[in-house]
């Protein structure tokens, strides 16, 4: 089912009147700088751009409104959450949430437990990825992603072209403007800065997003920096300047996971990171963005626990929907999984970025009964969600308009105040009837546009 | 900001961008005039030329000739250089001017992703006027400041480098006003860079001598060792 509004009808009223001999433009835009999601196949670096199509999704601006709460209140909370964890576990200790589902998870960090982050932000950009239930019209958050978010520099850039090539439908829309987020981000770092240069360390070249890494470090007027061009003296962190200077780092956005972050203390043959990082961490001498250790509060299975983290911290009724999700480590669950799973959506927690995804439906009866049977060994491994039919979007490819399934990551930036962006990573697979939206299983994206 | 603080890797990097590009235009404007000169003036023309670049090239017409100035020549084809400063300008997208990327972008595009049996002297004439926009660009923009600085720096190293490879022997050196213009210019940018550089001078230098000096003088300007 195709989602529609009326500021979408709008959308196609005056799109339809227009060239669409100038998508090409578009095109040319995005090869010409180069606007691209690396991928790698089959053991090779892919270069190439990142698909887009130039229907946006369109949200009406009162239920993006509601949006705009709930992921504050949601990411809140998972800010609150992680403060607890690294500190008193006072929501282990009510029980709210069971200590083994914390302590068993390999993106718990036991070894930065008392470890108090600048202004305690620890969620500083969270991407959020919801769909649409077209069951009850409702957004339904599918993951929280808390460690490295990508993606927001793509709707950026095509923002920038599209109101070029055309200009007739920013005229006749109130589109929301998103070019504050760049600003909302240095922001952001400034404030929890421990005072020197702001700094985004990327893994390199190669990686998927490094056209990301580079738009923001620019946008946000911060220095753009690979492992080898920071050194630790001191348990501070400092750039090496060509001049043979140092100057101190106060804020890194690091866009590479905490296994790399620092080979004296994660992975000993890890080159991208920086070595003693983690003790600067540790004094207090860097605010790093987004903080060690988080991946605990984006795990899945600790995904099934949010909406009891708002009401316990917050004292609030969740704004926004999780999926129905079963945890097959509690026995009811477990029983309810094994007797349904072949119309349920199963997911290794330890899994990203659509990998380890399997859907029941398409599973064989073999295959189905091999998964009972690792589910009955290793219960905190997945979680089980039941299949949500979310709205398809609609796509202009090889000249008509097509549905395809999609999702929508909302970014939030964590500062002096909780800032939702008006805007957002609208994912869209390439083929039909494809649930699988991500980046690096080959989608594409859209422009996202608020709209009054 | 940027301006300011520039890791060794950017200074670098801006620093090569300048020498690749350079290295690009130099062997592609000497390879269509060499082009001319094979098709019925002196068959051997490109040999001598790359020669001078201590490369081989074997070739039966001038056509090959220019395909394998494009793309075969090792390491000084046009296609691998372009492909280096890409390369360092893609490590250097948050501080390069988004235009000027984009030039080098399509430059490196057009000649990766054509039909390459189409190459034609025509068609390398057209990316070097595309290479006239990002040294514009870059040039123009004067608010890069030390961006700007150090890839002209590059720009003039590997010119001077290109001149004494192709045009100069070990009596001449000293006379070529170009050349005297070139370190001067050297000199500047140096200076402006690093108040203690100490000028460059070529005086009473072989051809040899000579490219060894002023391969090492950005040493002067990039703390590598620290």
């Amino acid at each position: 089912m195709t989602e529609k509004n009326p500021q979408l009808e709008q959308f196609f009223q005056i799109f339809n009147k227009l060239d669409k001999n100038r998508i090409a433009d578009l095109k040319e835009f995005t090869n010409n700088f180069g606007i691209n999601f690396n991928l790698f196949k089959d053991g090779s670096f892919i270069e190439r751009s990142f698909p887009f199509d130039v229907i946006p999704r369109i949200i009406p601006k009162d239920e993006f409104k509601v949006l705009e709460r709930g992921l504050q209140q949601r990411v809140k909370a998972l800010n609150i959450f992680l403060n607890d964890i690294y500190s008193d576990q006072k929501i282990i200790k009510d029980k709210i949430i069971p200590a083994e589902f914390v302590f068993s998870s390999k993106a718990y960090r036991p070894e930065f437990h008392g470890v108090k982050t600048s202004r305690s932000i620890r969620t500083h950009i969270s991407g959020i990825d919801l769909v649409k239930n077209s069951a009850n019209n409702r957004w339904t958050i599918l993951e929280d992603n808390l460690r490295v978010p990508s993606g927001a520099s793509y709707p950026l850039s095509i923002r920038q072209a599209y109101r070029k090539v055309y200009p007739e439908i920013f005229e006749q829309m109130n589109v929301e403007k998103i070019r504050y987020y760049p600003q909302k981000l240095a922001e952001m770092m400034n404030y929890v800065s421990t005072g020197g240069i702001n700094v985004v360390l990327t893994p390199g070249r190669y990686n998927s997003a490094f056209y990301e890494h580079a738009y923001l470090a620019k946008q946000t007027d911060a220095i753009l920096a690979v492992g080898s061009d920071l050194e630790v003296r001191d348990d501070k962190l400092y750039l090496k300047s060509f001049d043979g200077k140092r100057e101190k780092v106060g804020a890194m956005y690091r866009r590479l996971d905490d296994d790399f972050l620092d080979p004296l203390e994660f992975k000993p043959d890890s080159m991208i990171g920086v070595a003693g990082l983690s003790n600067v961490y540790r004094s207090g001498n860097i605010a790093l963005i987004n903080s060690i250790g988080n991946g605990i509060a984006d795990d899945k299975g600790i995904y099934y626990f949010v909406p009891k983290m708002i009401k316990y911290y917050l004292n609030e009724e969740p704004i926004i929907d999780n999926a129905p999700t079963y945890l097959p480590y509690f026995e009811n669950d477990m029983k309810y999984v094994l007797e349904n799973i072949e119309k349920l959506v199963i997911k290794d927690v330890a899994e990203a970025g659509g990998y380890g995804v399997l859907f029941g439906y398409k599973m064989s009866a073999v295959q189905l009964s091999d998964l009972k049977e690792v589910i009955k060994r290793e219960p905190r491994r997945f979680i089980a969600q039941e299949l949500i039919e979310f709205y398809d979007v609609e796509c202009f490819m090889n000249g008509e308009i097509v549905p395809r399934k999609s999702d929508l990551r909302c970014y939030v930036a964590y500062g002096e105040e909780i800032y939702v962006w008006t805007n957002g990573l609208t994912r869209y697979a390439l083929e039909a009837g494809n649930y699988l939206v991500n980046s690096s299983q080959g989608g594409g994206f859209k422009d996202t546009w608020i709209v009054e | 900001m940027k301006n300011k603080y520039l890791s060794i890797r950017s200074a670098d990097g801006l620093y090569w961008i300048g020498r690749y590009l350079q290295r690009f235009e130099i062997i592609a404007k000497e390879s269509i005039k060499t082009f001319d000169v094979v098709i019925d003036i002196d068959k051997e023309a490109g040999k001598h030329f790359f020669t001078k670049l201590t490369k081989d090239i074997n070739y039966n017409s001038a056509v090959e000739f220019f395909y394998k100035t494009v793309y075969e020549v090792k390491e000084s084809n046009l296609c691998y250089l372009i492909d280096q400063a890409r390369e360092n300008a893609t490590m250097l997208r948050d501080i390069l001017d988004e235009d000027a990327f984009m030039f080098i972008n399509v430059i490196y595009t057009n000649l990766k992703e054509r039909d390459r049996k189409s190459i034609s002297p025509k068609e390398i004439e057209k990316l070097i006027r595309k290479l006239d926009s990002f040294w514009g660009r870059i040039f123009l923009k004067t608010q890069h400041g030390i961006v700007q600085m150090l890839i002209e720096f590059g720009q003039t190293v590997e010119g001077i480098d290109m001149k004494l490879r192709l045009f100069e022997n070990d009596e001449n050196i000293n006379d070529n006003i170009n050349l005297k213009f070139d370190i001067q210019k050297l000199n500047t940018i140096g200076i402006a860079i690093n108040p203690e550089f100490t000028p460059v001078r070529l005086e009473n230098l072989t051809v040899s001598e000579a490219l060894q000096k002023i391969s090492s003088c950005v040493n002067e300007i990039i703390r590598y060792e620290s």
